[in-house]
Formats: structure tokens, sequence, C-alpha cells
């Protein structure tokens, strides 16, 4: 019983009881100790990959509700009970799918475009703390490495949009790639105010700054609100979907893709709103704090807070023009992000 | 021993992507190339201990340099498929490329780095380096990280006042 | 170990994303036609090549981008270690810093770089 509370509340006790007794174990065998860590890690990129399946399956499932909820329909409700079984009636439907190669591709960046997408929005999931010491690897630079990681995924638009041949795409996939740098600037202007506050880089040190409660979101309640904004932007949802408005630019940079290279688009678009939002939920509310429950359950419950949040957003506004979308930007978050910066400062030094 | 394998595999690396991105007809497909190559520095750099530059060079390099090149691609006067040959220029070339090279590669091995050689890297992921730089920055130096400053500003102005020369012409 | 993780999280990534793709190549149909392998063009024949040069716009975010991206790069050590150094020069510095940042984002304004046309 007690071991049970540990696993959910203090998952760095048991864990590495475990490890040193695994390390001892292997010890034993005789063999080099850095194969048993490679296959720890494999492991935990495994749990990882399999935690972002599940989730994005709910969260596509979870978005499809929330809008049907908003327009006043039923939504998905024939697959399963309640249609939760659609997402996955969806995923083998598009893995069954004719894959089309349309004339004049340039075949290899054309292939590569899903892959160089999906790549980032996996390789963040590594640094998210989902509960007390339920970290993939907590590196000390992990803040930046998310700001780093998800920037490549700009190169796989951009390569979607080429690679297509096709007006839409490269229009779409252009515009994509210049909104995503243009949110990127204030994001990156509010992270570096929350670094500034906790003084170090690491994800669990961000939450550890926010220990008994002290969570960020009141004294940043600006930065928090850049911060939606930005990340809304970056995952490419109303009212900041430009890049694949319909009536406009049909689908976008990934108007030519289809079978399972779409569904990686489809699969990157969710999962980083789920990254979005728990790195929202990282930075402003206090990650896995909070009373009785155990830490991963709050993790959930706060990150699933914000998509709530960000999806009433993509069903209650409309779609922004384009030229208002650059200049809001550039004209009003990096100027407020900047301020808001050097204000914090002011009061840190100060007060 | 593995470091030393991941070593050798991510220089092959470099050096095969470096290779690739100069002979390659194609320009987006050089562009491609340079960010994998500038990904392998990455890794040697966060095998050498030295994480917050890794980062770094992932997101300036690759997050910025790479996309600012795909932007100026797509502004090219040939666009789309092979490019000119340029065979003409080959030797001068190969001769500034290999001068500059030695140059580097001497003006290296000449300085003294003051490194800190014993330092694992296992010791270095526990400790903070961006810590140490912080405070080098703020303290040492205070004036190229102003100057830093200046520069950047005259790299926007500079790209100002080239695109709204172009708007110019074009009215 | 802990950098190790990022790359075995690469690797997976990898595994998974190509993975997926084959594996749908393997099992999906494969009838290619004339015209279903036609680039879509609201239903008419495309004209013209689709690599065509863009707009300079697209340029100038770009490079503002890299700068920003350069400055954040110097920024991210100083607000490390803001907090613990004491005094009010690191305030200053900062400060500095930034403003000539601002006097070249103000430049742009007042040029009309910032619009997008």
């Amino acid at each position: 019983m007690d071991l049970l509370k540990d696993i959910l509340y203090n998952t760095d006790k048991p864990w590495n009881q475990f490890y040193g007794w695994a390390h001892a174990g292997w010890a034993n065998w005789g063999w080099p100790p850095f194969i048993l860590d490679i296959i720890f890690q494999l492991c935990f990129a495994v749990i990882i990959a399999v935690v972002l399946i599940l989730n994005a399956l709910w969260i596509i499932y979870y978005d499809r509700k929330i809008a049907a909820l908003f327009q006043i329909r039923k939504g998905p409700n024939r697959v399963g009970p309640l249609g939760l079984f659609q997402t996955i009636a969806d995923t083998v439907k598009l893995l069954i799918k004719e894959d089309i190669n349309p004339k004049a591709v340039d075949l290899a960046v054309f292939f590569l475009a899903p892959v160089f997408i999906f790549i980032p929005t996996f390789m963040v999931m590594l640094v998210i703390p989902f509960g007390r010491g339920l970290i993939p690897a907590d590196l000390n630079i992990g803040i930046l490495y998310v700001m780093a990681i998800t920037g490549l995924s700009v190169i796989g638009i951009l390569m979607a949009g080429w690679g297509s041949n096709s007006k839409y795409s490269l229009i779409g996939g252009l515009r994509s790639a210049v909104q995503l740098v243009s949110y990127e600037i204030p994001m990156m202007l509010v992270i570096l105010t929350i670094v500034m506050m906790s003084g170090t880089l690491s994800m669990g040190g961000i939450v550890q700054a926010q220990a008994g409660y002290k969570w960020f979101w009141l004294p940043q309640i600006v930065g928090f609100i850049l911060f939606l904004i930005a990340g809304n932007a970056e995952v490419n949802r109303a009212p900041f979907d430009l890049p694949e408005a319909e009536s406009e630019l049909v689908a976008g940079f990934n108007t030519e893709y289809s079978a399972m290279k779409f569904a990686f688009f489809y699969l990157a678009e969710y999962v980083n709103l789920f990254i979005t939002s728990a790195i929202a939920a990282t930075l402003f509310l206090g990650g896995w704090e909070g009373p009785l429950l155990p830490p991963v359950v709050w993790f959930f419950i706060k990150t699933y807070f914000v998509v709530t949040l960000l999806m009433w957003i993509r069903w209650t506004f409309p779609r922004l023009r384009v030229d208002h979308l650059m200049e809001f930007s550039w004209k009003y978050l990096i100027p407020i992000a900047l301020l808001n910066m050097v204000v914090t400062a002011f009061v840190i030094k100060l007060v | 021993m593995v470091e030393t394998l991941l070593f050798y595999v991510f220089a092959a690396a470099i050096v095969f992507t470096a290779v690739m991105m100069v002979l390659s007809p194609n320009i987006f497909h050089s562009a491609i190339y340079l960010a994998l190559c500038l990904f392998g520095v990455a890794a040697i750099f966060a095998m050498l201990g030295s994480f917050f530059l890794a980062g770094l060079q992932v997101l300036i390099y690759i997050g910025a340099v790479v996309v600012l090149t795909i932007f100026v691609i797509s502004l090219t006067r040939q666009v789309s498929g092979e490019s000119d040959a340029q065979m003409g220029n080959i030797l001068p070339a190969f001769l500034t490329a290999g001068l500059s090279t030695t140059l580097i590669i001497l003006a290296v091995l000449k300085t003294d780095w003051n490194t800190m050689a014993g330092e694992s890297v296992a010791a270095l992921e526990k400790t903070n380096n961006v810590t140490l730089l912080g405070n080098q920055l703020i303290s040492s130096f205070v004036l190229p990280f102003e100057v830093i400053s200046v520069l950047l500003l005259a790299a926007l102005i500079g790209a100002v006042v080239i695109v709204s020369k172009d708007a110019g012409e074009n009215k | 170990m802990q950098y190790g993780t990022v790359l075995m999280f690469l690797f997976v990534a990898v595994v998974f994303a190509v993975g997926g793709i084959v594996v749908n190549l393997f099992i999906g149909p494969h009838k290619p036609g004339k015209e279903k392998n036609t680039v879509y063009e609201c239903g008419i024949d495309p004209t013209g090549d689709a690599r065509i040069r863009y707009s300079i716009r697209f340029y100038v975010f770009a490079l503002m981008y890299v700068i920003f991206a350069v400055e954040a790069a110097f920024l991210i050590p100083w607000a490390v270690v803001f907090k613990t150094v004491p005094g009010i020069m690191v305030l200053i510095e900062a400060l500095i810093f930034i403003g000539i940042l601002i006097l070249g984002l103000a430049y742009a304004w007042e040029k009309g770089e910032l619009k997008w046309d």
C-alpha cells in the first residue's frame, strides 16, 4: 500500500530504488551498465509513444465533441459507446487508404516532410514533467530544448509546401512558416520572463520554483494571456488558421497529402495542441502541484483546462485577415511581451 | 566506448551532409542537407557537455537561419529544378575554402582554450554551465554583450533598407 | 544518460513515423491514374510551375526572427542568473541591450515594414 502511494505521489523514490536494484542485478551478470541504460531509455520512449497515441486519440474525439457542443449538434456518436472509437476507426481507415504521389512531386522531400513534422512533436514530450519525478529526462536546458525543438517543425512545413509541387501547398507552407516564426518571438520573450522568475531552465526546476502554490499565472497574468495567444497561433488553429484557410488555400501545406502521411500532419497538430497546453500548465499553473489527488492527475487536469480554453477560443472566434495576423504579432504581442519582461525585471530587483 | 562510436557516427554524418549540400544540384535539397549538417554539429556539442550551445545551435541555426535560407531560395531567379552549373569557378572556390579552413584549424590549435578537460559529461549534466555563462556575460563580457545588440540593430536596419529600396523600384 | 534519452527519442520517432508510412504503402492499394495524380487546382489542369517566386515580405519577417532569436539566445543566460546577482547593474545592462533592439523594431515599424501587403 505504501509502495502504491509512493509510486503515485513520489515517483522519484521507488524509481531510484528500482534503478539502483536493477543496476546491481545487472552488474552481477557482468554486462556493461550502459546497455541497461539504453534499455531503460527505449522503455521511456515506447511508453511516451503509447501515451502520445492514446492521448491524441482522446484529444481528437474531445475536440470534435466540444465543437459539437458549441454548434448544438451531437458530434461523433456511432462507433462504439458515445462514439468513443471514432478516432480509432479513422486511423484504421487512413492506414489502409492509397498513398497518392501526385506527379512532379519532389519524392524525397514529399516523403520526409510528415516525418520531419512528427519528430519534434514526439521529442518535446521528453521534457514535460507529468508528475513528481515522472519526467523522461529533466534536461538542464529544459525550456530551451522545447523552444529549439518546436522551431524545427517550421522546416517540415516548408518541406511539405515545397515538395508537393502545388501552389496551394507552397503558399500555405510559406504562410504557415512565417506565422510560426512571428509568434515564436512573443512566446520566447514570455518564456524568458518565466526563466527570470524561476532562475532555471529545467522544467522540473520551474515547477519547483512555483512550489507552495505560488503559481506564476497570477504575477504573470499578462504573460499567461500572451502565451495562450501565441501558443494558439503556433498550433495553427482558429482564429489563426490562415495556413489552412479552406476558403482560400484548400488545406494549406498538406493539400496533396493522403493516407498515413496526412495522418501524421493531423496527429502532429493535435499533439502540438497538447504540448502547448502542457507547457502552459507547467510554466504558469504550477505543473503537477495540487492537493489530495496524485500529481499526474493534477497535471492532466491543468493541461486539459488549457486545452479546453484553446478549443473554446477556436470555436468562438472568426478567422483573422492575413495582414492583421502579422501586424498583431509584431505591433502588439512583441512590444507588450518586451514591456512585460522589463516591468518584471524592475519588480524583481526593486521590490 | 559508446561515446567514441557516436562521435564517429555524427562526424561521418556531418561530413556526408556537408558534401551533399555542396554537390546537390537542387538548391532546396542543399538547404535540407545544411539543416541536417547543423543538427550533427549540435549533437557533437551535446556530446562535449555543452548542452546550452547545442540548444542554441538548433534554435538559431536550424530554426532560424535555415528557415531564412529557404525563404531566400523562394526569392531566387530559378526557383525550381537544377541550378546553373558553375564549374568554371571550382578552382578558386577550392583554394579559398582550403585556405580559410587551414587558417581556422591553425588558429584553433594555437589558441590556449583553458578547457575544463577534467570534467566528465555526466558531471556537466548535473552542474549548469548556463549559470556560469550568465555570470561571465554580465561581468567580464559586458561590453561584447552590448556591442552584439548594436550588431543586431545594424542587421535589422540593413534588412529594412534593402527591402524598402525594392519597394521603391516597384512603384 | 539524460542526453542519451534525447537520441533514443529521436530514433523511436523516426522509426514510428517512417514505419507508419511504410506499413501504409504495403497494405494500401496502389492504382495510379493520370487524373488522380494531378495536383489539385480547383479541378482544372494545373497551369505553370508551382514553385513560383514569392513575396519579399516573407524574407523580412524571417530575418527579423533570426535577429530576435539571437537576442533571446543572449538573454537566456542573463535571465537565469538575474535573480541571484545582487545590485542594479545587471538590470541596467539588460535594459540597454533590449533598448537598442527596440530601436530597431521601432525603425522597422516607422518604415512600414511590419505591414503585410
